[in-house]
């Protein structure tokens, strides 16, 4: 079909078509890294998100385990109370 | 020229003439051109060229904030991180009156109260109101005010907006007034559209918040960032990290992707700090420090608690604040006294005298060896406070009843070379590195300066040297290690050059040990450290208080009171350390009302025993004496 066309109409048409093709690819390619960009940034903000989610989970435990908070309750909750006098059982 | 030759150049027969006019235009054209390209590209716009504009449009700069690393304690509990926080930002001008109901409720106040303050603003034309701030991320309120940004179109309030819109006019009439036959004058008129939309005028902004949630307790230890004090600052190098920076160019200089970002500088965030410290430790240390400053109404305290490893398990100062009230700083309550203060350790210093003599069998500390305390040595004198226990008492007995006179005795026996070196082995005078920034590492003058005085004071404590309480603990080491010294940690996973000293002999060690159990037990002056169930070993010590940047004592009586133990006595595994400064309120022996004058024995022994009683209780691996 294509015979009467000359070599080098055929490279010059294959040229032609190659570049269409390759410039096509860029723009795909383009697109591709900017919707992997905008991932990539959505992924770093939900990390930083759970990051200082856990951090302040951390913080919470660490505060409501430290004895100030267990002896607070203990007097003003639970109205706890150091013994008044200590008697020595022999057993 | 002429004007007649003027017009002959104009002649549409000269042709010469005509494509030179032509030449003259493009040369003109072409100077413009070259003009216009050089001021675009160098000729001063503003400060910058239209060029560097131009390349600063198509860059975008982005910046990472580095997060700050967290200090946590041995167990991996936090002890001070940074978190964020939220805030609620509103513009009064922005908001729709028809969601202030909605966003009242979001904000967990009344509709009533947000509607006057939001009209208040709107009134002074504000367009920044900080409604609700240090918001944690758990907060419902948060998820409230998201939701209500998030609404779905069917959800969305109703707003409705008086609008003016043109009065429609008539075809025949638009027509006429294009042929300007007829004059139209356009009227207006008010319209009130409603339709369904987003709220306007809310944002959620983040703040980062430092907080420390064992509150007062580490203050001095940790610091406070922005403040000169603490691991906070002395750390600050390895906890701050570095932003990091890249840019995005959308120019054709730009290399490889768009999307690619070019790194400037990397981000690094801030690393964490473990430390030796137990927090619960650390807690109990402190609260035992703090009801002892308050009952004995003591200027301040100290206490540092240490693995037979040399790590520090906890440092306790009181007063201290609390660093998360931003509100208070005062410089004093973050002082670490363990470290920052240097003062003569009294009586403490005993055991060294006789663990000194011991292994240079100058005595034997047996129960029948008796030590002379019938005569006066230089200025320390054998008066009827001497003698009180006879007129020659054992070794025992001297460090029961911590005997001046008695231990200079021994010191008289020791070279002042050995003393020197023997003290110097311990730590005294050299600096411990663990804070540096802050430590002040005490003096140990060198024998050779050393007057006749100067020994014997040296011997209970006083003289040529003062140290700090961590050295002063550090020094106690000895009892835990068979005789050696290791150096003290701060830091978990520092690495530490382990430089042990052998300083005494572990028969040595053995011996003064089991005295110093008699020491706090009922017969000795550190009666009130026993604590039930458990073999306790230690020493009291009461020194007087320097006036403050002069020479000699403070004649009101202030004094120092120290007590340093350790517990079990065999195979230590706390050591303790306690100093009281200026304790005004003390009592007498089993007479809770009878006062007495303040000294290690019924001021900083009570600390040791209260903070070792709440520690013990929680440590399953120290088995309970039997018969005890």
């Amino acid at each position: 079909m294509l015979s009467h066309l000359s070599i080098k109409t055929k490279i010059n048409a294959m040229l032609g078509i190659s570049i269409v093709v390759l410039s096509m690819y860029t723009i795909v390619w383009n697109f591709d890294m900017r919707t992997l960009y905008l991932k990539q940034d959505r992924v770093e903000v939900e990390y930083n998100k759970t990051m200082a989610l856990n951090k302040q989970l951390l913080t919470e435990h660490s505060k409501k385990i430290s004895g100030e908070a267990i002896k607070n309750k203990a007097i003003n909750t639970l109205k706890m109370m150091a013994p008044r006098s200590i008697e020595q059982i022999l057993l | 020229m002429s004007i007649k030759r003027l017009l002959r150049t104009f002649k549409v027969q000269n042709y010469w003439q005509r494509q030179g006019l032509i030449k003259y235009i493009f040369v003109f054209l072409f100077l413009g051109f070259a003009f216009r390209i050089v001021s675009v590209n160098q000729l001063d716009a503003g400060k910058v060229s239209l060029q560097e504009k131009g390349v600063k449009q198509t860059i975008n700069k982005l910046t990472e904030t580095a997060r700050r690393g967290d200090i946590l304690d041995r167990n991996g509990e936090i002890l001070a991180s940074s978190l964020i926080l939220k805030k609620v930002n509103l513009d009064p001008t922005k908001i729709q009156l028809e969601y202030i109901p909605k966003l009242a409720t979001a904000l967990n106040m009344s509709n009533k109260k947000l509607s006057k303050i939001l009209a208040k603003k709107r009134k002074i034309g504000s367009r920044y109101l900080i409604i609700k701030k240090n918001l944690m991320l758990t907060d419902p309120i948060i998820s409230n005010i998201v939701k209500l940004q998030k609404e779905k179109i069917k959800d969305r309030t109703k707003v409705c907006r008086i609008k003016k819109k043109k009065d429609k006019v008539e075809l025949l009439d638009r027509a006429l007034s294009f042929l300007k036959v007829k004059e139209i004058k356009i009227t207006y008129s008010n319209i009130k559209s409603c339709q369904k939309e987003k709220i306007d005028g809310l944002v959620l902004q983040e703040d980062t918040y430092r907080s420390y949630p064992k509150g007062a307790s580490l203050a001095p230890l940790i610091g406070r960032t922005h403040r000169d004090s603490g691991i906070e600052t002395e750390f600050d190098h390895v906890l701050a990290g570095q932003d990091g920076k890249k840019q995005l160019k959308y120019n054709q200089n730009s290399q490889g992707s768009y999307f690619v970002p070019e790194i400037i500088s990397t981000l690094k965030h801030g690393q964490d700090i473990k430390l030796t410290i137990d927090s619960k430790i650390q807690y109990h240390a402190y609260t035992a420090l703090e009801k002892a400053v308050k009952k004995h109404v003591a200027d301040s305290g100290s206490a540092i608690i240490l693995a037979p490893n040399g790590e520090v398990l906890a440092m306790a100062n009181y007063p201290a604040d609390d660093p998360n009230d931003r509100n208070v700083y005062n410089a004093e309550n973050y002082r670490n006294r363990v470290l920052s203060d240097k003062v003569e350790p009294g009586s403490t210093m005993k055991p060294f005298t006789m663990l000194l003599a011991l292994d240079q069998n100058k005595i034997t500390a047996t129960a029948d060896e008796l030590i002379d305390v019938s005569k006066s040595i230089g200025h320390i004198k054998s008066d009827a406070k001497a003698k009180k226990y006879g007129k020659a008492i054992t070794v025992k007995k001297i460090l029961e009843k911590s005997h001046n006179l008695g231990t200079v005795n021994v010191s008289e026996r020791l070279d002042k070379e050995d003393m020197y070196s023997t003290w110097n082995k311990l730590g005294f005078g050299h600096p411990l590195g663990l804070i540096p920034g802050i430590e002040n590492s005490g003096i140990l003058k060198h024998f050779a300066s050393w007057g006749s005085a100067d020994k014997r004071t040296l011997s209970f404590g006083y003289g040529p040297m003062n140290t700090n309480l961590a050295q002063l603990a550090r020094a106690y080491l000895v009892f835990a290690n068979k005789g050696s010294i290791p150096p003290l940690k701060l830091l978990k996973e520092a690495n530490t050059i382990e430089d042990t000293v052998q300083v005494f002999n572990p028969k040595s060690i053995d011996k003064i040990a089991q005295l110093l159990d008699s020491v706090a037990s009922n017969n000795g002056s550190g009666y009130w450290s026993d604590i039930k169930g458990y073999h306790v070993a230690g020493k009291t010590g009461t020194a007087e208080m320097k006036i403050k940047g002069g020479k000699g004592y403070n004649k009101n009586g202030a004094n120092r009171t120290f007590f340093t133990g350790f517990v079990p006595v065999k195979n230590p595994k706390y050591i303790m350390a306690i100093r009281l400064d200026y304790p005004k309120k003390c009592h007498a022996r089993n007479h809770p009302n009878k006062k007495r004058d303040c000294q290690g024995s019924n001021s900083a022994a009570i600390v040791f025993q209260e903070a070792m009683t709440n520690i013990l209780s929680s440590d399953q691996s120290i088995k309970l004496m039997a018969g005890k």
